[in-house]
């Protein structure tokens, strides 16, 4: 009995502890409020995130502001729900948003700025401008419109930063008309 | 039945401990190889790291923003409390200065917005010792990192931005 209790006790740690390293390094994304392909969270940077988002956010976000300065979204799908992959074109739109000054960052699957020397990996409201605005995700660039390289980014993510936003932001992040993000093809096709 | 219970129990019981604890040890691990990592490379500069424009072969840290400029120093107010100045964009772009403590929270932020002067004077000390004076800071715990974050929105502004962000310091008070 002492040694099945014994057993039951390291089995029971050793599980525990997968698990959440499982949870923090693997393919878990963070949860949160969604707006069409994009994610929010509202304990990003906040002492009373749990521990588990907490854990999250130090492996794939660390020294993210808290929502008074930045609110982040993240977009790991496309507009109808498809994984983004690097091995297709993507058409994102959008117009200008509520903040003071916003930015859109393509991070590849290591959470790291794709290595491919294309210098395409982040665009700006400057760059932008503040009405109606879009580029292209792709691998190669595509004609005279703004692009975002995805070349060796993997299943890569698009990061959405506002600066300063205003209080719409923070009460009702589903309710604002963030960027889509259309497909336009894949494979061979790029 | 108990021979059957009692083991779950156990194995649930431990499972759960240890899923927790090893959920709360990971920002703590993860911030102090952040911080060792920073108190390396600022060692040779007074303590501050003005990393570099980010680009794609100089990044440490994930999901940083190439469209900032970052300088960060690591504190320990065991050694004594932490003097800096704080430099504000005469552009009009965003800046702030935050502080983490040593489980990655971010305890305290100052932004471009609230600081009224163009150079602000911070002092950080422990938990406590605030004294009501809004230009002492309390950190929840004796290390952590203070970031300073600088929007530069195009190239061309960046050999200003850079000159700029030259008077965030990091003092410790000690020291003096």
């Amino acid at each position: 009995m002492i040694w099945r209790s014994i057993l039951s006790l390291v089995l029971g740690l050793a599980c525990g502890i997968a698990a959440a390293i499982f949870l923090v390094f693997g393919p878990v994304e963070i949860g949160g409020i969604r707006n069409g392909p994009w994610q929010t969270n509202a304990n990003i940077g906040a002492p009373d995130a749990g521990p588990i988002l907490r854990a999250v956010v130090a492996r794939r976000g660390l020294l993210a502001l808290n929502r008074s300065e930045t609110v982040y979204f993240t977009a790991w799908e496309d507009s109808q729900g498809r994984p983004l992959s690097d091995d297709c074109r993507y058409a994102v739109a959008g117009q200008d948003m509520p903040t003071r000054w916003w930015s859109l960052t393509l991070y590849a699957e290591d959470n790291f700025l794709p290595r491919n020397g294309d210098n395409a990996f982040a665009l700006t409201r400057t760059d932008l401008g503040a009405e109606e605005w879009g580029f292209i995700a792709a691998p190669t660039r595509f004609g005279p419109a703004h692009w975002l390289s995805t070349r060796n980014a993997g299943a890569f993510s698009i990061t959405l930063r506002l600066y300063h936003p205003e209080d719409v932001v923070r009460s009702a992040p589903e309710s604002l008309d963030l960027p889509t993000i259309q497909l336009l093809d894949c494979g061979a096709d790029t | 039945m108990s021979r059957v219970l009692l083991p779950l129990a156990l194995f649930l019981a431990s499972a759960l401990a240890g899923g927790w604890i090893t959920l709360t040890a990971i920002p703590g691990v993860i911030m102090n190889k952040a911080m060792e990592r920073i108190e390396a490379s600022a060692a040779a500069s007074d303590g501050v790291r003005h990393a570099p424009r980010l680009r794609e072969d100089n990044q440490t840290i994930v999901r940083a923003s190439p469209d900032i400029l970052y300088s960060v120093c690591a504190f320990d107010l065991t050694e004594g409390d932490l003097g800096l100045t704080v430099p504000w964009p005469q552009d009009g772009h965003y800046a702030s200065i935050s502080f983490y403590d040593a489980r990655t929270n971010n305890f305290a932020v100052i932004s471009d917005r609230e600081a009224g002067t163009p150079l602000s004077r911070i002092t950080l000390v422990p938990a406590g010792e605030g004294l009501d004076d809004p230009s002492r800071i309390e950190a929840p715990t004796d290390r952590g990192l203070a970031l300073y974050r600088r929007v530069i929105d195009a190239d061309t502004d960046l050999d200003a931005a850079n000159a700029e962000r030259q008077a965030f310091t990091c003092t410790r008070l000690s020291d003096q």
